[in-house]
């Protein structure tokens, strides 16, 4: 096909193109219409881009119901809220109310959430109103609604989908929230692993919140969670215990040798020598060479982490990252 | 394929006890005033000495709120304790005046300098809400929101001129002024 040939199917293109551009009333069609915003016409979209529309449109209309309710009238949206069966819907209000709330600073307009999530009688529209909380400082709004409602209860659902929805919520929080800093959430979420009668939602409490922050009373609670009967638990729980601050860490760092020593699972062995070197970073070496021989097996990670160590990186993620890189 | 290598490896992190990776956030102007503007970005008045920040205004003082500016909520550290001014120029603060603090991961943080306090100032946890008025407490010469970020004290400027941001550009608080790192 010659370069001439090639250009002609693009100049039709560009004419449809040109054409659609043309005012629709030129066209004899009729002219749009401009409609007013509310909220059971964002509703509607909502439901419909969740069941027919593509990732990017969800979020889209989820981010639009949102921003608008910034400037809805609470009422409105409540109303929504409480008549809403469908959640993938729940969740999206729950959301919007929620940010709502945590731009005007009135932690009582999550209340109804609050309420769907314990008192609705199908898991999926519970769970939904759980998710509907998550990126908002709910623990302290749940505290400032008079601790009515805790995720400490809220972990204790039959509904497996509602408990994995707690964990979520306390691990965005913890992170996107607060970057990690703050002592309220991961002490909240030490607290709900401890209460937590799911071992998976409690490991993942503890693997993925950060203990930067949390006091002696949490340090201790993570610490009765090494004798757990669920492996899992008690490699999350030393992954937990190489994470506090400096004035838990003597403990901290005898829990884990003890840990290394007697427990038997590589994974949790693997786990402890983690949590030691985080507790210690170059001061863990010494500790570290104490360790080799009780485990043959784990020795080449006992030499993975004295390499890493040595090099001093500054940071832990940095010092994870090299050593992972050396061996998973 | 790079993306897909790069979600997979921050997955083995965070399951690993990676919980704090530093994020990109959004950032909306202040002042929720059509009128407010960028008057200052890397150079003040975009042609003067070095700045690295982005100075705004809509030309009142202690009449407008100062907005949290990142558009998801996050805590703001209060630091108050100067006297509510609207022709600045004293030290107070180190010369930030009354400020507030968003501190994120690997040293990362965004400040909100020299506004006025009201009743609504005061650390707390919130998206976008009400911080205390446009003002010009500590090194300021004159009412505007100076807005920086910083990794270990040292301002950026990636997160304002990645976005196209300059002298003039709307400082409304529905507008994207910058994607500051946190």
């Amino acid at each position: 096909m010659s370069p001439l040939s090639m250009k002609q199917p693009g100049r039709a293109a560009l004419l449809v193109a040109l054409m659609s551009l043309a005012p629709l009333a030129a066209r004899g069609e009729a002219a749009l219409r401009p409609t007013q915003c509310t909220v059971q016409g964002m509703l509607d979209d909502v439901r419909l881009a969740m069941k027919r529309g593509s990732p990017a449109l969800k979020r889209y209309v989820k981010m639009r119901l949102k921003e608008a309710a910034l400037a809805m009238p609470a009422e409105s949206l409540l109303a929504a809220l409480n008549g809403e069966r469908d959640p993938d819907v729940l969740e999206a209000l729950g959301a919007a109310l929620a940010t709502k709330a945590s731009n005007a600073e009135a932690p009582d307009l999550i209340q109804p959430l609050l309420a769907r999530a314990t008192g609705d009688s199908d898991p999926a529209l519970r769970a939904a109103a759980v998710r509907g909380l998550r990126g908002v400082p709910s623990v302290e709004f749940m505290e400032k609604n008079g601790g009515v409602v805790t995720y400490e209860q809220l972990v204790r659902d039959a509904s497996p989908e509602v408990r994995a929805a707690v964990a979520e919520n306390l691990v965005s929080e913890s992170a996107d929230v607060y970057s990690g800093h703050d002592r309220r959430v991961s002490e909240a979420a030490v607290s709900v692993a401890a209460a937590a009668e799911d071992p998976a939602v409690a490991a993942k409490l503890l693997r993925e919140v950060s203990m930067e922050a949390v006091g002696p009373e949490a340090v201790e609670q993570v610490t009765r969670l090494l004798r757990s009967e669920d492996p899992e638990l008690r490699a999350a729980a030393a992954t937990a215990l190489g994470g506090v601050p400096g004035g838990g860490t003597a403990g901290a760092r005898g829990s884990l040798v003890d840990l290394y020593r007697d427990d038997k699972d590589p994974a949790v062995r693997k786990a402890a020598l983690q949590g030691i070197a985080r507790l210690g970073q170059s001061h863990a070496m010494p500790v570290l060479e104490s360790l080799r021989g009780v485990d043959r097996a784990m020795d080449a990670e006992i030499d993975a982490w004295l390499s890493v160590l040595k090099l001093n990186l500054q940071e832990w993620e940095l010092v994870l990252r090299e050593k992972q890189r050396l061996r998973r | 394929m790079k993306t897909m290598k790069l979600t997979m490896a921050a997955a083995v992190l965070a399951a690993s006890g990676w919980a704090t990776s530093v994020t990109a956030a959004t950032a909306v102007g202040p002042i929720c005033d059509t009128a407010a503007r960028v008057g200052s970005t890397t150079y003040y008045s975009c042609s003067g000495s070095s700045h690295n920040a982005l100075d705004m205004s809509n030309g009142t003082c202690s009449v407008w709120n100062h907005r949290g500016m990142i558009n998801v909520s996050r805590y703001y550290a209060y630091y108050g304790g100067c006297a509510n001014n609207c022709s600045g120029g004293t030290s107070c603060n180190g010369g930030a005046g009354n400020y507030y603090v968003v501190t994120g991961g690997s040293g990362w943080d965004f400040r909100q300098l020299h506004l006025n306090s009201n009743v609504s100032s005061g650390s707390k946890t919130c998206d976008r809400c009400a911080l205390g008025l446009v003002g010009s407490t500590g090194n300021s010469t004159g009412a505007h929101v100076h807005a920086d970020n910083r990794q270990y004290g040292t301002r950026k400027t990636a997160w304002y001129t990645g976005v196209g941001t300059t002298c003039g550009s709307s400082a409304y608080c529905s507008n994207r002024v910058g994607t500051p790192t946190l």
